[in-house]
């Protein structure tokens, strides 16, 4: 009895505790699991508001772009076979076309995509976009003179701003998207060309777009591309930067926007649904354009004054499935390329 | 203490962490071995190539260099602190360890923005050097922990017979380094195989390694297969380096817990407060300049960027403190499972879950519990628990194994012979005496995973909100005073629960001591 008390007794209580402690997480309730790779300080307030707004509740699995997103898809690919999620938000839609390949995903028009522009919805709706980024180039205005200022991406291999940009490592997140848009546009032997410039041009080749931003407002490099969000939160932080838009006189700025789909045999697909019309909604791209900049894809959303219009940007126009397929083509010359 | 019962049962929790654990890894890497019934050499052939061979070659200069200069420096701060008479000696020594708590990308972070402030040239910033110094800070601690402990289990009488006969040099050289050469020897290894497992740092500093490869299998690829491969060359990389080892490694003391059976000889310095002054030294440089860049970062642009991050972080806190207190909990009594059962097989499996990178166990344990019938592990914590016993299960046993090795054997057949049973003598001489072992696992597991990300973030269950895993996705995009302030907060955390182990082990342990 004595050997009881003391010791099992104990250990079978804390066992205990601990199956309670782990069954407890499992209640399922009315609720919707969400899977984001958008960052969890933008993401997570929005969630919040359809968790008031509907009494539903939201499980989320956050990652963040500066990790390439690996937790989160890779997740999604290995279960495949006994989906966890029912809902996917994508910072851009080349991941959602990844699920897209992989039969991961399953197509649903939500009423909430009336009124955007049939470019940034996938032909099988697979993903429909919503709140869009776009790529620009951010400058140390205490380094570079206004007339120095690029005016289009190729510019960049010339030789006066040699060793001074950076791009985040294009095998990776936006930075690859905005590579492949390239390919399609330009075509692959220009493209590559381009690259090759670059590098001879001695392009420094960043972690992420959040370590191009750091770079350039600290003043290590006078600019680099990177993402609106990126660009207005170094703004926000009272960095001396200003970002422009490039190719306004040519072939266009590339524009990212969010995309959400649905996971085939989610656990809740009625609620993942509900999730995906409030994602799409005017109000959440309202959210998002205050809380990071992003461009609403409904005309007549409301937005901060720094905002910039959709309509006032000459966008690349380009189909984001091909631009998708073509990343997949280019990752083995690059992964060459960046190790070069 | 042994009883063909007691050893049926022992093996019977072996074989549920084989299947729980092992399988999972096992399935994974057959998988990736095998297409159908055929050897998939393809997702080896490219490990040929020049530019991954030259990663190879970065990852073993920087893991062995720091191994090296870790256990270097590391000696020389065990020496002081066990063998100089200083004040505040449990304090130095707690704070010795602060580095160990924060995340190692953001002491890059740190020390790069001190070096970009001071002016270092940035061929020196963005390197190979940069990334040994920044990760030699980070595990010297390790090192002077596993060391010191050594260093104190050597016998005052063998360094005394020795002074007799010889300077203290000579018996520091001739007699206490081949003595602790055991410790030199795990502290080494076990740094070894957490820098060549090191990716934040590397690539922070712009640094190709054989990390970085099966990062870009993953994520830019999407190759299991070949990436999975990739790790297992890694982990193969680990073995032939730590063949040689091996015998330091498994079979002989990881931490030493002494002053059991004897005194320890303090070395009688001439001017003691020099020896205090190196350390004061090395503390200031190498634990309070990248904290104070942290501290400084977070008070830039606000002074309420410590409280915001509290905030944000609260919701981490009771899940981060319960499910690292289970995990830690269940990695001790299997690490004294392991221990008891002193098998070589058992010790090099343990050695090959630590040595898998965390990436590969978290999606092993996806593969493998993601099914409708095993939802009840995978959609909740559990899988948490069991991804933090796959990686630090290693560590627990050897520590464990070293507290009854100091066991000597007649204790128990004493109590055999006066008809003790197993249980009681478990009970009344083994517990008592490993009480230090077992705490030291206890509280290690704790540390390592409330750090532990690589394999959390992959298998974590919606809903459920670690301090790791919360401060790296806040991260991404929260101006810099956010980012210091939220490790400030975690460091704080941390330190919180040292803080309370400490008086648990102060008087629980005390106590059981004097009941024995």
């Amino acid at each position: 009895m004595n050997r009881f008390r003391k010791i099992i007794f104990p250990f079978f209580i804390s066992f205990f505790a601990v199956l309670v402690f782990v069954s407890c997480n499992q209640t399922k309730q009315n609720e919707v699991v969400v899977y984001t790779s958008i960052d969890q300080v933008f993401s997570e307030p929005v969630l919040k508001t359809f968790e008031k707004k509907t009494g539903i509740t939201v499980k989320a699995v956050f990652d963040t772009e500066e990790a390439k997103s690996t937790g989160v898809l890779n997740r999604l690919i290995a279960e495949k076979s006994n989906p966890q999620c029912d809902v996917f938000w994508s910072g851009d839609p080349m991941r959602a076309g990844v699920l897209k390949q992989k039969g991961i995903t399953e197509a649903y028009q939500s009423s909430e995509s009336k009124g955007i522009n049939p470019c940034f919805i996938d032909k099988d709706y697979n993903w429909t976009g919503f709140s869009a980024r776009a790529r620009v180039l951010l400058i140390n205005t205490q380094l570079v003179k206004e007339q120095d200022y690029p005016k289009s991406i190729l510019d960049l291999t010339n030789e006066k701003y040699k060793g001074k940009f950076a791009i985040a490592n294009p095998l990776f997140g936006t930075a690859s998207f905005h590579i492949a848009a390239l390919f399609t546009e330009l075509g692959d032997k220009k493209a590559k060309q381009f690259l090759e410039d670059l590098k001879k041009n001695d392009v420094i080749i960043a972690v992420s777009n959040g370590d191009v931003k750091k770079k350039v407002s600290s003043g290590e490099i006078e600019m680099g591309l990177t993402d609106t969000d990126d660009a207005n939160e170094a703004i926000k932080e009272g960095a001396p930067v200003k970002m422009i838009f490039l190719d306004q006189n040519g072939f266009g700025n590339l524009i990212v926007p969010n995309t959400v789909s649905l996971i085939k045999n989610s656990p809740d697909n009625a609620n993942g649904k509900k999730l995906i019309d409030f994602l799409l909604s005017p109000e959440t791209e309202k959210m998002l354009a205050v809380s990071c900049a992003q461009m609403p894809l409904h005309k007549k959303v409301t937005t901060p004054a720094n905002i910039p219009s959709l309509d006032k940007i000459v966008p690349m126009n380009i189909d984001y499935d091909k631009a998708a397929k073509k990343d997949e083509q280019i990752k083995e010359y690059l992964k060459e390329w960046v190790t070069k | 203490m042994k009883t063909p019962k007691t050893k049926y049962f022992l093996w019977l929790i072996v074989a549920i962490f084989a299947v729980t654990i092992l399988l999972p890894l096992l399935m994974l890497i057959f998988e990736a071995l095998f297409t159908e019934t055929n050897f998939a050499f393809d997702n080896f052939l490219t490990i040929f190539q020049g530019e991954v061979l030259k990663s190879i070659a970065n990852s073993l200069i920087i893991s062995l260099s720091t191994g090296l200069l870790s256990v270097i420096i590391g000696t020389g701060l065990a020496f002081i602190l066990t063998k100089i008479k200083l004040p505040l000696k449990n304090i130095l020594r707690l704070i010795l360890l602060l580095p160990l708590f924060l995340p190692p990308y953001i002491t890059s972070v740190a020390w790069t923005d001190f070096w970009l402030f001071a002016g270092f040239p940035k061929s020196f910033i963005y390197g190979i050097p940069s990334v040994i110094f920044i990760l030699t800070t980070v595990y010297i601690p390790l090192s002077a922990f596993i060391i010191s402990g050594s260093l104190e289990n050597v016998s005052a009488s063998i360094e005394e017979a020795g002074e007799m006969m010889s300077s203290y040099k000579t018996v520091f050289f001739k007699i206490i380094l081949p003595l602790i050469r055991p410790a030199l020897f795990s502290s080494f290894i076990l740094i070894f195989i957490l820098s060549v497992s090191e990716f934040a740092v590397p690539s922070y500093l712009s640094v190709n390694v054989f990390t970085t490869e099966i990062f870009t299998q993953f994520t830019a690829f999407y190759n299991y297969s070949s990436a999975i491969a990739h790790a297992l060359v890694l982990t193969l990389i680990c073995f032939i380096i730590i063949f040689p080892g091996k015998h330091y490694l498994l079979q002989t003391p990881f931490v030493s817990f002494g002053k059991k059976s004897h005194k320890i000889k303090y070395y009688s310095a001439e001017k003691p407060f020099i020896y205090f002054l190196v350390y004061l030294t090395y503390i200031i440089l190498f634990v309070f300049l990248p904290v104070m860049m942290l501290i400084i970062q977070s008070t830039e642009g606000s002074n309420f960027a410590l409280m915001q991050s509290i905030k944000q972080l609260l919701p981490a806190f009771s899940d981060t403190f319960l499910l690292t207190i289970s995990s830690a909990v269940f990695i001790t009594i299997l690490g004294l499972i392991f221990a008891l059962l002193r098998n070589k097989i058992l010790d090099y499996i343990l050695l090959f879950t630590f040595a898998v990178p965390a990436v590969v166990t978290g999606i092993a344990l996806i593969k493998f519990y993601n099914t409708p019938a095993l939802n009840f592990i995978y959609g909740t914590s559990a899988v948490i628990i069991f991804a933090f016993i796959s990686r630090f299960i290693f560590i627990s046993e050897k520590i464990i194994a070293t507290g009854l090795e100091q066991i000597p054997p007649s204790y128990l057949e004493a109590a055999s012979v006066m008809g003790a049973s197993p249980f009681y003598s478990f009970k009344k001489i083994l517990l008592p005496l490993t009480s230090e072992a077992l705490f030291t696992a206890f509280f290690t597991a704790i540390i390592f995973s409330i750090g532990e990300l690589s394999a959390v973030i992959m298998v974590y269950p919606p809903g459920i909100s670690l301090l790791s895993v919360r401060i790296f996705t806040l991260s991404a995009n929260a101006p810099q005073n956010m980012v210091s302030a939220m490790c400030l907060t975690a460091l704080l955390f941390t330190l919180i629960i040292i803080f309370i182990m400490l008086i648990i082990k102060n008087t629980v342990f005390k106590k059981q001591w004097k009941q024995s």
